[in-house]
């Protein structure tokens, strides 16, 4: 389709980091050097070193283990907490934005009934009936940020639906269903794309907030935000705590952000043209 | 449109602008604005106000008890009341009233005044953010309560009550000026006491503004005046001492061991330490197998290798015990604590019987120190055959959770809010107890029973304390709860200040002055 | 279109009896006894059973869950929004104590965000292919990678700690407001950034910019008297998002920042378990949100007249 020279030297890194991880996650079982839960009591808080490569923590417990285990259930809940709210914003805005009418109203009245309620109120009624879990979790997530979602959606479908190809569309005896899978959403993929990968950055940052409250991966399970929030007491005097699942974050996130904007920006319909009138 | 549009962004960027100067302010004229002489800073809003049964903590000292606790030996000492008497076994009681004490608005202390305080209390219970004014656990049984003469009261209770001075302690017996009290019994402004600081000003969660009372017939304080900022953020409140800002930071958990362990090294600050009246333990559900055996919860005390755990997670700021009495009670009796991780596992092999048993261990998710402490200790029990779940949860999800008997292990804490046992001894040890019941610990010792029911009676102080010790060693060996280490209250100040010592309960707070020549 | 106004206000009604059910359902099944909780407050205290008993029932928490919400409603209709369980002191005077509070720093929150990130990102569009475009572009990435109190923590030790230019805390002076309003705004001001500049290269790339261009318009006043507009949409949504939620009040902040605002109000009765408390916190947010929602709307029939909001019954 487009011939897009990839000499993107960033798109390039932020694939590798992301591969990096995702694979030392899976390969954790076997390449960790320690045992993530075994306390040690004679070399707590080290800063890194030959031994511990991340230095160890405040049990005496060696980092890098603890990092390699902690990426694939930061991985799994940053992704399932972004996509299934995504899905079911998109699902829900489309239909608000294409029909109107009442099932417009009706949606408009339904995001704000769930934008109102106080979602820690939430997630804590949650916990109480299911117990705390990582479905628990999900599901809280997936109730309360689906609204954030479906009111852009609905913008854009909006904005969308008044186009002339969509009447044309009609005219031509298009189906709705056909319409909106096939034309309308491809061309607010774009839009998808960027709010979902900026989403799982957000959602990986407030799962340490939400973890006081039972949410999510239960201890000794590691999990970088986790250990992140933990860490915030010792950050003066034993910074490495910190930094270093911090930076995993940081640098997770990042990548994903920077794969989601490379993309959107390849798989952009549009934009192309831009590019051929450089100098804008 | 256009025009429009030009306009609104203008503006927008006019208005960022202004918001952006005002926000840079230099803030070099702040010293002038803080109206106080020594600035510190607390966890919480230490004068929670008119809905509060105390209006402010007693670390304030606006407001004096009849009886307070001796520092060093945790046996009652005089207040407002000078002088006692214990008559016919303890059902009556007759207090010597200090002479020549007025309160901050001018009246006078007498027995009237106190009086009129005893029938404010009778008025009901009044909840507070410290402990809950309650006349029925403060002076429960009492029957009468009379003026003899202008400093002399009486109280007469239905049953003997040998332990009254303990219940009365602090909190059991504040004085107000019954001035400032209305007709339901609750505060119609600021709280007049009688101690060596008044309460000039007190903004809701923010600060309160103590002003030295002149007339304090005692040694008057010495700062003028003092300014008690809340910070409830514990990093930020480091921040700012280390900024300057506040001179000195009070109260529960004013600095956490890894930060009081930072600031030693800055030459600036000094901390003090004291004992604190804190147990931190493990609760355990009696009800349920495994631990309704008492060898699965001595097996479970045993692999807790408490020192490790007190150096690792509080650098050392932390006593280990076995004893559910804390150490600043006067009849406190030092156990020894044991640790033997090969007679925990034999212990738990006759219980479990060579099969590994699921247990559900629920801790305060807010608390990351109970965090470590909980993985150390699944660990530790991964060894004799259990297999830990942690549950982290909100704290209002983990009070319910124990009052309906949801779990096996779950940690929590307790304070002595006087230095007599019997309190300890009932809540936690009688088939009754609040404790007991509230967290299904399932505990009865006949034993017991017939110890609490003699000391009701019992006079002489060497009778009840081989009671009480005897009481200490029935609790480390049958094990209602596991107690694993007892607190230091840990402050820290600018070392502009002197005078600034921990005290069990709060700070020695009208000793602080600056120092000469600053 | 007046009549479609009409409709959405009158639908705060509905919008509202459901959020206060909700809410109100949602405290009642989390476990938890607010008579309990009052009288236990740290944890030293444990009350028996019957002064729970006494408590409850002077608090009416012994009617059943229906009577309790029915009671509530006819007190609304009133105007009385009931006592807060744990403090004692009205519903009104607590949200009135803490509600300006929290409207002034999101007020300044959204501003900032506002501004900065459509302007940073209408300016990155024009910048394109630079070196500033790049900056900026890493800039927001970083901006959307760091957790917001570790930003928070960390401004507070520059500014306060070293520089010593700003209070660490508090809201004394208002220049305490400066800080929280900053930490608040600074993720989504990335955020709305990279969305403002996607919606402008997108819209950049449409026929009538490329026709407009042909025509000889300036790029500079095609980009602010055309694009912008039609490209603001759904960043406007975006920014309606942002403040309704940062209206709710953001706990964290508060929490660092010890700023008295209504995050910490609903944070606390929840954890009180304190109805009349949160149900009189979920009705003023929940009005707010309608409200948002309604003036999104408008602002969005205002930039763009093709879309058509029809006057229908609900």
């Amino acid at each position: 389709m487009k011939k897009k020279k990839f000499n993107d030297v960033s798109f390039i890194l932020a694939v590798f980091i992301l591969t990096m991880i995702l694979v030392s996650g899976i390969m954790a079982t076997f390449i960790t050097p320690y045992n993530p839960f075994q306390p040690d009591m004679l070399h707590r808080l080290q800063s890194p070193s030959i031994e511990h490569w991340f230095g160890t923590d405040v049990l005496g417990r060696d980092l890098f283990s603890r990092i390699l285990f902690g990426s694939r259930s930061t991985i799994f809940l940053a992704l399932l907490s972004s996509f299934l709210p995504l899905l079911l914003g998109t699902l829900i805005g489309t239909l608000a934005g294409y029909y109107g009418k009442r099932i417009d109203s009706f949606v408009v009245l339904l995001s704000n009934v769930f934008q109102g309620i106080p979602s820690t109120c939430f997630m804590i009624a949650i916990v109480g009936f299911l117990g705390p879990s990582l479905s628990s979790l999900l599901l809280g997530f997936l109730l309360t940020s689906w609204v954030g979602f479906s009111r852009i959606i609905r913008a854009e479908v909006l904005k969308m639906k008044e186009e002339a190809f969509v009447e044309g569309l009609t005219c031509i005896g298009c189906s709705d269903f056909r319409i909106v899978f096939f034309h309308i959403i491809p061309n607010i993929f774009n839009s998808l794309l960027v709010l979902g990968t900026l989403r799982i950055g957000r959602s990986i940052l407030s799962l340490a907030g939400l973890s006081f409250l039972g949410l999510g991966v239960q201890p000794p399970m590691p999990d970088w935000s986790v250990m992140v929030s933990d860490a915030i007491l010792y950050y003066r005097s034993y910074p490495h705590l910190i930094l270093i699942p911090g930076c995993s974050i940081f640098f997770l996130v990042y990548s994903i952000n920077i794969i989601g904007e490379t993309l959107g920006d390849f798989l952009d319909v549009r934009i192309d043209e831009v590019r051929k009138c450089r100098g804008l | 449109m256009t025009k429009r549009m030009k306009l609104a962004f203008l503006i927008l960027f006019m208005i960022f602008n202004m918001l952006f100067n005002v926000g840079c302010a230099d803030n070099k004229n702040k010293s002038d604005k803080i109206p106080a002489e020594i600035v510190l800073a607390a966890g919480r809003h230490l004068a929670p106000g008119e809905k509060d049964g105390y209006y402010c903590s007693k670390i304030l000292q606006v407001w004096e008890p009849l009886i307070t606790n001796n520092e060093i030996s945790g046996r009652p000492m005089p207040c407002l009341a000078n002088h006692w008497e214990m008559l016919e076994g303890g059902k009556i009681w007759r207090f010597n009233l200090r002479e020549n004490v007025f309160f901050h608005d001018g009246t006078k202390f007498n027995a009237d005044s106190v009086l009129k305080n005893f029938e404010r209390m009778k008025k009901g219970l009044k909840k507070s953010n410290f402990y809950s004014m309650d006349i029925n656990s403060f002076y429960p049984g009492l029957e009468k309560c009379e003026k003899i003469d202008e400093y002399t009261i009486q109280l007469t209770f239905k049953d003997q009550n040998v332990d009254q001075l303990y219940n009365m302690m602090n909190f059991g017996s504040a004085i107000y000026s019954p001035e400032c009290f209305d007709d339901d019994g609750n505060f119609n402004g600021v709280a007049i006491g009688t101690g060596p600081f008044k309460i000039k000003e007190n903004v809701a969660n923010q600060y309160v503004l103590l002003e030295r009372n002149e007339q304090y017939y005692g040694k008057l304080a010495k700062a003028k005046s003092i300014l008690i900022k809340n910070i409830p953020n514990t990093e930020v409140r480091y921040s700012a001492l280390k900024s300057e800002e506040v001179m000195g930071v009070l109260d529960l958990n004013a600095i956490p061991p890894v930060l009081a362990e930072e600031i030693k090294k800055d030459d600036r600050f000094s901390i003090s330490v004291s004992k604190s009246t804190m147990i931190r333990f493990l609760l355990v559900n009696g009800n349920k197998f495994p631990f309704n055996d008492k060898r699965m919860r001595q097996a479970l005390s045993l692999i807790i290798d408490r020192d490790a755990l007190v150096n690792s997670l509080y650098f050392g700021y932390a006593e280990p015990t076995i004893n559910i009495i804390n150490y600043t009670s006067p009849f406190y009796k030092k156990i020894h604590v044991e640790y033997d991780s090969e007679k925990a596992k034999a212990l738990a092999k006759e219980v479990l019987k060579e099969k590994r048993y699921e247990v559900t261990y629920c801790i305060d998710g807010s608390d990351p120190l109970q965090k470590g402490e909980a993985e150390l200790i699944a660990y530790w029990l991964g060894r004799i055959g259990l297999d830990v779940k942690i549950q982290t949860l909100e704290q209002s999800t983990l009070i319910a959770k124990l009052r309906r008997g949801e779990y096996d292990i779950a940690r929590s804490q307790q304070g002595l809010p006087n230095g007599n046992p019997y309190f300890i001894f009932d809540a936690f040890m009688m088939p009754k107890g609040a404790r007991n019941v509230g967290n299904s610990l399932g505990y009865q010792n006949q034993e017991v029973i017939k110890l609490m029911d003699s000391l009701k009676q019992c006079v002489p102080d060497r009778a009840r304390q081989k009671k009480f010790d005897r009481l200490q060693e029935i609790s480390a060996e049958e094990l209602p709860v596991v107690p694993l280490f007892q607190d230091m209250t840990i402050v820290a100040y600018n070392k502009h200040l002197q005078g600034y010592n921990a005290q069990a309960y709060g700070v020695t707070l009208s000793d602080i002055e600056l120092k000469r020549g600053e | 279109m007046f009549g479609f106004i009409v409709k959405r206000i009158l639908s705060v009604i509905p919008v509202l009896f459901g959020i206060s059910f909700i809410a109100f359902g949602m405290t009642f099944l989390a476990p938890g006894d607010p008579a309990e909780l009052i009288l236990d407050q740290n944890g030293n205290y444990f009350p028996n059973a019957e002064q729970v008993t006494v408590l409850r029932e002077q608090l009416g928490l012994n009617k059943p869950w229906y009577k309790q919400y029915i009671f509530w409603l006819g007190q609304v209709i009133y105007g009385d929004l009931g006592t807060s369980y744990h403090t004692g002191n009205t519903v009104f005077a607590e949200l009135q104590s803490h509600l300006p509070i929290t409207l002034v720093l999101a007020f300044i929150a959204l501003v900032l965000a506002g501004a900065g990130g459509i302007g940073l990102g209408v300016f990155s569009v024009m910048e394109r292919g630079k070196l500033a475009e790049r900056i900026i572009q890493r800039g927001f990435d970083f901006l959307l990678s760091v957790p917001i109190f570790f930003m928070a923590l960390i401004f507070i030790l520059c500014m306060s700690e070293v520089l010593q230019i700003l209070p660490s805390s508090g809201i004394k002076e208002f220049d305490g407001y400066f800080l929280p309003a900053v930490s608040l705004s600074l993720p989504t001001m990335a955020v709305i950034g990279r969305f403002t500049k996607r919606k402008l290269l997108e819209e950049l790339g449409k026929t009538y910019c490329v026709v407009a261009l042909a025509h000889g318009i300036k790029e500079r006043q095609m980009l602010f008297l055309y694009v912008l507009p039609n490209a603001i949409f759904p960043v406007l949504a975006l920014l309606g998002n942002f403040f309704g939620g940062v209206l709710g009040g953001s706990v964290v902040i508060e929490n660092i920042f010890a700023v008295p605002g209504i995050g910490s109000l609903a944070l606390e009765a929840v954890k009180f378990r304190d109805y009349p408390l949160l149900q009189g916190y979920v009705l003023v947010t929940g009005g707010t949100f309608v409200f948002i929602s309604l003036c999104m709307d408008l602002l969005l029939c205002y930039f763009n007249p093709k879309i058509k909001f029809e006057d229908h019954i609900l």
